[in-house]
């Protein structure tokens, strides 16, 4: 009998810190459950009878039939096999014919939040360590001119994630020019990130501001009255998301969120928000989104062709310029402990 | 001449050593053909005189495929080097060379036709109990009326046998209405009729009986507009690892007669396969709506089955058993056991001594 390689073991291979992560577009799921493949499990979500969305094992715990051909019945996920039911705790409420229950079934459920249009799934053990980060521009969007990204890559959601601490690369691979070189400073303290959102709890956090000096505006840009000097960037994030807020000459034009979904080793889906504020002038906005979005999805395009082909090098050949990258994977390391300890004392289902 | 155990097949499969389904009769004409058992790539094929053999794809000279060669003589000839194969698995010719090597015999698979279908054994050199018998499938025979169907799943042989034994899924998955509790009860080759089929050696051999009152709710209505609604029916489930002989019993009188087998293509990749045998009484319009009826029903209930075996948890394993589940659990244990039997990996090359 093969009981152990399900559930915790698989996401072993995964390296997965503990985090706050994009489980599904919020939208995904609606009545009927979902099948959902999530930290290389194989997982259901569901709305219980108030609307709340459940995450849990996607096969029942008695004879593992899929749950996501169930149906949801009185606030409860009913298996289609034997009409075992579950309530959005994981418990089994109801197993028919059944007399006399000496112990109750149960399913584990991941703590979820729904929230920006996304369900953030926390993986890690049964409780969260902090809540899910804010991003407010994203409470106000009438504020912002708003559009949705997602893309799919084989590559870890380390490697995404520590890509924005990467400041060499922006120069190299997104061949951005300046007067002066990129430069990189790691943040001491959340409440350096204020422009991005509350500060979240500092051993969960990890930030940093890249600025450049005399950046070479190409000629349209120029013409909108961007004549530029300075670019900055401002990001801070968990091991699972990123805020980020972009500025030119120390104003903002643009906002982001970047989530991650780990959805099994070797393959990864980030996505999210990007924001630009409305400046009141339309088609002013509405080109800088353009060129925005032009130049976001050119630079994720080169980013991606790399990490099509990139081993995950543990112990990679450190330069100067690898010190932010080398401490993100610190950070992340260190919430990879967290998450293995946490998980391996969860077990996907059994008796409670 | 000494015969060596096939390599047994990956622990994902959870295979018994038992009688499989390889292939239906029809599917192999004068042809070889190349098929996927228990995760291997195999070939199938006949002689002159019609008889069959299982045996592995890949010529041992240089890996070409055996199903892209042609019968000639009564031996398979491979189509790259000509090297040829007998049914026995011995090989007779390698053009060019003077001696035969001793490592180019092939080991065949014992096989047998039967009812339609070239039955294979699994887990030891020589099988372990001849492949039972289910005379009214028999195509000869004329009290009966018959129809098959095969269905691929994404379930192990074992999902798909201990579910006749799971009594709760016909009421909660099939919606069978019932005017009362439904009964299984595990049973010794001694409760059973003769005329429920000829027997199987004890130790090889699972069955119980599953019983239940009359229909009642909407089926029950239509059951009684059919004129089959009987004061009891019963279900006499009898077989081997891998394979059972069902009878459908209304009021004492047998409907039907069923066969259930598999083919383990892979890790959760098997076919089931279902035959049935349907009485006759000699009234031919009757007899014609019985068998109509009984193949709906058959075919609607087997159809239910299908995207919970699709998309069950892959692999063998325990669950949490409720009181309804002593048929399933009783089952898992007699077919492990088999599991336990089937040769342990050998990593020799197959070959004749």
């Amino acid at each position: 009998m093969t009981g152990a390689r399900h559930g915790t073991t698989v996401a072993g291979d995964l390296d997965l810190a503990a985090g706050w992560y994009i489980a599904a577009r919020a939208d995904t799921v609606r009545r009927r459950p979902v099948p959902l493949d999530l930290f290389g499990r194989q997982l259901v979500a569901w709305r219980d009878g108030t609307g709340r969305a459940v995450l849990m094992p996607r096969h029942c715990a008695h004879l593992g039939a899929s749950l996501a051909l169930g149906k949801v019945v009185d606030g409860c996920l009913r298996c289609p096999f034997h009409h075992w039911r579950y309530d959005a705790t994981g418990t089994c409420v109801d197993i028919p014919g059944a007399t006399g229950l000496t112990r109750t079934a149960r399913l584990r459920t991941y703590p979820l939040r729904e929230r920006h249009g996304y369900l953030w799934a926390w993986y890690g053990g049964p409780r969260p360590a902090y809540e899910l980060p804010e991003v407010p521009a994203l409470d106000t969007p009438e504020r912002y001119l708003t559009y949705r990204f997602r893309h799919s890559t084989p590559a870890s959601p380390r490697r995404v994630l520590e890509n924005a601490f990467d400041f060499y690369h922006f120069m190299t691979l997104h061949q951005v020019r300046s007067r002066e070189p990129v430069e990189l400073d790691l943040l001491d303290d959340p409440s350096e990130a204020a422009d991005n959102g509350p500060p979240i709890p500092a051993e969960a956090w990890i930030g940093a501001r890249l600025r450049s000096r005399g950046l070479h505006v190409p000629a349209p840009i120029r013409a909108l009255g961007l004549r530029t000097d300075t670019f900055s960037l401002l990001v801070d994030g968990w091991p699972g998301g990123q805020r980020l807020t972009f500025y030119l000459d120390g104003r903002m034009v643009a906002k982001e969120l970047l989530g991650v979904t780990p959805v099994a080793a070797g393959r990864t889906v980030m996505q999210g928000w990007t924001l630009v504020p409305r400046s009141g002038f339309l088609p002013r906005d509405l080109t800088l989104l353009l060129m925005y979005r032009a130049q976001h999805w050119q630079g994720t395009r080169e980013d991606l062709a790399v990490y099509r082909h990139a081993a995950d090098v543990d112990t990679p050949v450190p330069v100067r310029y690898d010190r932010s990258v080398l401490r993100f994977r610190r950070f992340w390391a260190g919430w990879v402990d967290r998450a293995e300890a946490t998980e391996a004392a969860t077990a996907p289902a059994g008796a409670a | 001449m000494r015969r060596r155990a096939h390599p047994a097949a990956d622990a994902a499969l959870n295979l018994a050593a038992s009688w499989y389904v390889a292939m239906p009769s029809r599917e192999l004409g004068r042809s070889p053909k190349p098929v996927t058992l228990f995760g291997r790539p195999m070939v199938v094929w006949r002689d002159g005189s019609g008889r069959v053999t299982v045996m592995p794809r890949a010529c041992p000279h240089m890996g070409a495929s055996l199903a892209q060669g042609r019968v000639v003589g009564g031996a398979l000839q491979c189509p790259f080097h000509h090297w040829r194969f007998d049914a026995g698995g011995t090989c007779v010719a390698v053009p060019g060379a003077d001696r035969i090597p001793v490592r180019a015999h092939r080991l065949v698979y014992p096989a047998v036709e039967r009812y339609g279908y070239i039955w294979v054994w699994y887990g030891s050199a020589e099988p372990m109990f001849p492949l039972p018998h289910l005379p009214a499938l028999d195509p000869a025979g004329r009290g009966h009326r018959r129809f098959r169907f095969a269905d691929t799943t994404g379930a192990t042989v074992r999902r798909i046998m201990e579910n006749t034994y799971d009594p709760d899924h016909l009421v909660e998955l099939h919606g069978l209405q019932v005017a009362g509790p439904l009964r299984l009860r595990l049973l010794t080759p001694a409760d059973f009729p003769a005329e429920h089929g000829p027997a199987i050696p004890a130790e090889a051999w699972f069955g119980a009986e599953l019983g239940w009152p009359r229909y009642s709710g909407r089926l029950g209505a239509l059951t009684r507009l059919m004129g089959t609604n009987a004061a009891q029916f019963v279900l006499r489930v009898d077989g081997w690892p891998a394979g059972q002989r069902i009878t459908y019993y209304a009021d004492g009188v047998p409907q039907y007669r069923l066969l259930l087998a598999a083919t383990p293509v892979a890790a959760n990749r098997t076919v089931q396969h279902i035959a049935v045998a349907v009485e006759r009484s000699g009234r031919y319009w009757r007899d014609l709506w019985h068998y109509l009826v009984n193949r709906i029903e058959v075919t609607v209930a087997s159809n239910q089955d299908l995207p919970i075996f699709d998309t069950i948890r892959p692999g063998d394993h325990h669950g949490i058993y409720v009181e309804g589940d002593h048929g399933v659990r009783r089952f898992r244990r007699y077919y492990q056991e088999w599991v336990d039997r089937a040769a342990p990996a050998t990593t020799h090359e197959p070959a004749h001594a």
